[in-house]
């Protein structure tokens, strides 16, 4: 017995996409609020690691190598030696 | 099969809204941290999530809601007109891609030189505190 | 920015939100949402590899390598040349390279060196190959270059920072000098022998023969494969002079007096 053709098929990339980009809005939050710079850096990886995936279900193969590299193993890198070289913690204080 | 399709369409736009949405409200945060919290990396931090965020939005205006979406790379390298035909109805579109390569490129450029600035910015003033670096300067 | 300020940009922002995302639903960008492709589009897919029509194509099957080296070659040119001015901005920032000598290198165990020399091993093969295929699947120039950048840091952890003495900086910026040449002279080239600039395959409106993308069986995608592998040079050698800066930057306090 074989599937009737549902056109719903489209939808599901259009979910998982909903839920990374959900997860990826709440880590940001986290990471901007959070006054550790250390938990900054690793909240903002984490949501590279959701666009990521996002990536892959929108079929961007050659993006998807570039962004990989670059924000989930380069950035964190260059953040951490920017941290290890200055202060871990934010100083807190109104905005500006 | 009728109601399968209406609640299909429904489903499809909205849930593509709300990706969009959920995009566009990381931007704002994203750019929220960037104006607003007074220290130099918080601030590079926030400018690389802004900077992602906008590069997946317009990689989202290229993709198509069909059920088997193919990457834009011809699987041949003998190719029919019938074979080229039939892979122009699954393939996404392969110019965001390209445009977002670039500024992928430009963004880790610009990223790069900031930290720099900004370790040896608190080499000399030993802060990262944007209100502490700028006391005394032109408008107080 | 007191905290009236902070609120107004808080509404503005949730505003901002809320306008973008109904310009994406009332067909700002485009018909959404949509299941066709744009004639843009269409037209980049259907020419890139279509040897019936071989005025238009651009002689490799890879719609987004070929975007980007063939049919919008000038605009990599010029990221390549943002990358290259950041790099420099950087090292004249850290100009007073001084090493640490007050701090003692600590090597890793051995089984962590020896594993870190077959790892570091593995990920430049793999990028070279992520770099050198990038015409024919996904990948490219740039791609494989970003995944070189991995293997001098891990040197760096395991056998610490001694790895990245100041020698390193002539012998990365000589090969980076390389790639970059590579890149001139294969955009050059075609300008010289009465093309135009960063020709490709054969044009009706240009005298220059175009570069065949087959060599007897094999398919090496015209100038496209010299520029990734150029790309692939200069990228991961710019990464290796920033993480260098970045590793030799000295505090005033430490590493023997006076910086700045």
């Amino acid at each position: 017995m074989s599937l009737p053709n549902i056109p719903v098929g489209g939808t599901y990339g259009l979910l998982l996409l909903a839920y990374l980009f959900t997860v990826a809005a709440v880590l940001t939050y986290k990471a901007i609020v959070s006054k550790d710079l250390l938990k900054a850096i690793l909240y903002s990886a984490g949501q590279s690691v959701a666009f990521a995936i996002a990536l892959t279900v929108l079929m961007a193969p050659d993006v998807l190598y570039a962004y990989l590299a670059v924000s989930v193993g380069i950035y964190p890198i260059i953040l951490l030696y920017a941290v290890r070289r200055t202060e871990r913690f934010e100083r807190g204080g109104g905005g500006g | 099969m009728g109601v399968v399709n209406y609640l299909s369409n429904y489903l499809i736009t909205y849930t593509g809204l709300y990706c969009f949405a959920a995009l566009f409200a990381t931007a704002s945060i994203a750019l929220y941290g960037l104006v607003v919290k007074p220290n130099l990396i918080k601030k590079i931090i926030a400018l690389t999530i802004l900077g992602d965020t906008f590069n997946i939005a317009i990689i989202l205006l290229g993709y198509r809601v069909i059920q088997f979406p193919k990457p834009p790379v011809l699987p041949t390298l003998h190719p029919t007109i019938d074979a080229l035909r039939r892979f122009l109805n699954y393939a996404v579109d392969p110019l965001p891609q390209a445009l977002v390569i670039t500024a992928i490129v430009i963004n880790l450029a610009v990223v790069s030189f900031l930290t720099v600035l900004a370790i040896q910015a608190y080499r000399l003033k030993h802060t990262l505190n944007l209100n502490e670096l700028f006391r005394g300067g032109d408008d107080g | 920015m007191g905290k009236a300020g902070v609120a107004t940009l808080g509404f503005a922002l949730a505003v901002l939100t809320a306008v973008l995302t109904m310009t994406i639903y009332l067909g700002g960008a485009g018909h959404y949402p949509t299941t066709h492709l744009r004639p843009l589009a269409k037209y980049f897919i259907w020419y890139t590899f279509n040897p019936y029509r071989k005025v238009f194509w651009a002689g490799s099957p890879e719609a987004v390598n070929a975007i980007l080296w063939d049919y919008r070659g000038i605009d990599t040119v010029f990221e390549t040349t943002v990358l290259f001015a950041a790099v420099l901005g950087c090292l004249v920032i850290a100009k007073d390279l001084r090493i640490r000598e007050l701090v003692v290198p600590k090597e890793l165990t051995p089984i962590v060196s020896a594993g870190a020399r077959v790892v570091i091993a593995v990920i430049v093969l793999a990028s070279l190959a992520l770099a050198a295929h990038g015409y024919i699947s996904p990948g490219g120039g740039f791609q494989g270059g970003s995944a070189a950048a991995i293997a001098p840091l891990l040197a760096v952890a395991a056998y610490s920072w001694v790895v990245l003495k100041k020698v390193w900086l002539s012998t990365s910026a000589s090969v980076r000098t390389v790639g970059l040449l590579g890149i001139s002279v294969m955009a050059v080239t075609p300008l010289v022998l009465h093309g135009y600039l960063m020709q490709n395959q054969w044009k009706p409106w240009s005298a220059f023969v175009g570069i065949s993308p087959w060599l007897g069986r094999f398919f090496i995608g015209g100038t496209l494969i010299v520029y990734n592998l150029s790309e692939f040079l200069v990228v991961s050698m710019e990464f290796v002079i920033v993480f260098i800066a970045l590793t030799l930057i000295t505090s005033a306090e430490e590493g023997g007096g006076g910086g700045g």
